[in-house]
């Protein structure tokens, strides 16, 4: 009984890490997915202000253009966190991978998000 | 017509055979005969020319009738052409119409395309914006240093 129990509670606590993911990987995997799915409502309700005016439909288009070109999107891993604060993913596609560059304001808006390809593909 | 040049003729004749010297008048009977002849030719002559200045009259009256059905007729042509001529400036108001129509259509559909163009949240000229642009990306060397490398990205924001 002891030992069920026990096993119950590293359950719940397997789930609550689970849960915890860092809120900027989830917010960059939202982003992503919404720039994936050419979402601009989805995309631009991440940003601040002055970065959602800067959001065409045009130029959201050629970006989900680029990351369709790598097949469907996986998800994103975190790769790292930069002097100024950015963070740097990768996100993951079935043919391919791409870099993207996050950054966060403090009220935690999306002050910049760039995509880059990756150089190994 | 025939009947009327020998009326006319016996007309003439008689008005010469009352020109002509006469013997004295004397009450035979042929004189009396004559006379009676040349009343009655007489009578002829002022029933015809009524009848020619019934004629003339009824001539001039068809002319005028005819005048005037052609008068008439050149009303109903012009009528005709006047009424084909609007039928025709109807279709063109019809056309310019449909014309102005399909442009305002084109000019909606391009004021759409330039607002889609047009950044999020700006109603006037578009802000500059530097989705493309240079990034610096940070690529660890094989002897464990750093290289910063300078590739393209496309985004939002500066990073």
């Amino acid at each position: 009984m002891r030992t069920i129990r026990a096993l119950v509670a590293c359950g719940f606590a397997v789930l609550a890490l689970a849960g915890c993911g860092s809120s900027e990987s989830r917010t960059a995997d939202s982003v992503t997915r919404a720039v994936y799915n050419n979402d601009i409502d989805s995309v631009t309700k991440s940003f601040t202000p002055g970065l959602a005016k800067q959001v065409t439909r045009e130029q959201l288009g050629q970006l989900s253009d680029l990351m369709h070109s790598h097949g469907d999107y996986k998800g994103l891993t975190e790769t790292g966190t930069e002097p100024d604060g950015a963070m740097d993913f990768r996100a993951d596609f079935t043919s391919g991978s791409l870099i993207v560059k996050m950054k966060l304001d403090s009220d935690g808006k999306v002050s910049g998000y760039r995509v880059i390809p990756s150089p190994s593909t | 017509m025939k009947l009327s040049r020998i009326i006319g003729v016996s007309l003439i004749a008689a008005m010469l055979a009352m020109l002509a010297p006469q013997a004295p008048a004397s009450a035979d009977g042929a004189a009396s005969t004559r006379n009676i002849i040349l009343g009655g030719a007489a009578a002829a002559l002022i029933i015809i020319n009524h009848n020619k200045q019934v004629h003339a009259h009824y001539a001039q009256d068809a002319s005028n009738e005819a005048a005037l059905a052609a008068q008439r007729n050149d009303a109903q042509a012009a009528y005709a052409s006047e009424k084909k001529a609007y039928d025709n400036e109807s279709a063109l108001v019809s056309d310019l119409k449909r014309e102005v129509a399909y442009q305002h259509d084109q000019v909606d559909q391009l004021r759409q395309q330039v607002a889609m163009m047009r950044p999020i949240g700006t109603s006037g000229g578009t802000p500059a914006t530097n989705f493309v642009a240079q990034t610096t990306l940070v690529h660890p060397t094989p002897v464990g240093g750093e290289q910063q490398v300078a590739v393209t990205s496309y985004g939002w924001g500066t990073i």
